[in-house]
């Protein structure tokens, strides 16, 4: 018991310094896109267009370097503004995808390219349906 | 300006802390008691199934770098690509520490529906690359 609280404190402070700021710097973009970016731009790109958003956020989600955790302040203040639900979900789907340079070397070392790129397209497509069923339905 | 926009983002980044701490404590919690040697070998004993692959991806907390190397030697040892893709992807697209900061920002309907288009998604593409595996050769 003593063992097991030891360790999994330890992991906890090291996943906390690790995470932690990384959240701290996504809450103050979110705030920057608050501030700057105007909701009639996010509701026309990323509300009322969510056809065309919907595949373009899950690109993104998987393409930008965004840690883990780190895109739920963005992509609330996104939500807060206009975005749509499939927008959100797409974004949030796509970041998971492909999380950090370091597992994606991993993947390819262990797997193969052509297995990393197949199943990056084919993510992207099934979470791009997945967008669009959330949009309707929320 | 900048002293507003400092002031919302502490405000905002204490609002979120205790999920966020909550989160990564039961996050580990997990990882303590199903280590990706446990979830190997569930893997190993429902290789023929995406569905479980999935499920079983889902299920497996932590960092999904820590469970490569043992999928790696399972399709060594014959484990078809598409339950590779299955757990990739079920592990990628949902966690523990996710629920709490989900449900928080989003809410439960949220969090729920996409926990089920995970599933959707994970199944699709391993579904798909069964399809593929009998015209593209990947590597082993």
């Amino acid at each position: 018991m003593k063992k097991s609280l030891k360790e999994i404190s330890i992991n906890s402070l090291k996943s906390m310094r690790f995470i932690l700021p990384i959240f701290f710097v996504s809450v103050l973009l979110s705030v920057l896109i608050d501030q700057f970016i105007p909701d009639s731009i996010i509701q026309l790109f990323l509300g009322k267009n969510f056809w065309i958003a919907v595949p373009v956020a899950a690109v993104l989600g998987a393409i930008l370097p965004i840690p883990r955790y780190a895109t739920y302040p963005i992509a609330f203040t996104l939500f807060e503004k206009g975005a749509s639900m499939g927008v959100i979900f797409a974004l949030i789907c796509g970041e998971v995808i492909i999380e950090s340079i370091v597992r994606d070397v991993m993947e390819v070392k262990y797997f193969g390219w052509r297995f990393f790129t197949s199943r990056l397209f084919i993510s992207i497509v099934f979470i791009t349906i997945g967008g669009y069923i959330v949009a309707v339905i929320l | 300006m900048i002293y507003e926009i400092l002031i919302k983002t502490i405000t905002g980044f204490l609002n979120v802390l205790p999920v966020l701490v909550f989160a990564i404590i039961i996050s580990q919690i997990v990882s303590y008691y199903a280590s990706h040697k446990k979830m190997g070998k569930q893997l190993k004993e429902n290789e023929a199934n995406i569905s479980k692959a999935t499920v079983l991806g889902m299920l497996s907390p932590g960092p999904l770098i820590a469970y490569l190397p043992t999928v790696s030697n399972l399709h060594k040892k014959g484990m078809a690509p598409s339950l590779v893709v299955a757990f990739i992807t079920g592990q990628a697209l949902v966690g523990p520490a996710r629920v709490f900061l989900e449900v928080d920002y989003f809410g439960w309907q949220f969090f729920v529906l996409r926990v089920l288009l995970a599933i959707f998604i994970a199944v699709g593409a391993a579904t798909v690359f069964r399809v593929l595996e009998k015209y593209i050769e990947f590597k082993k």
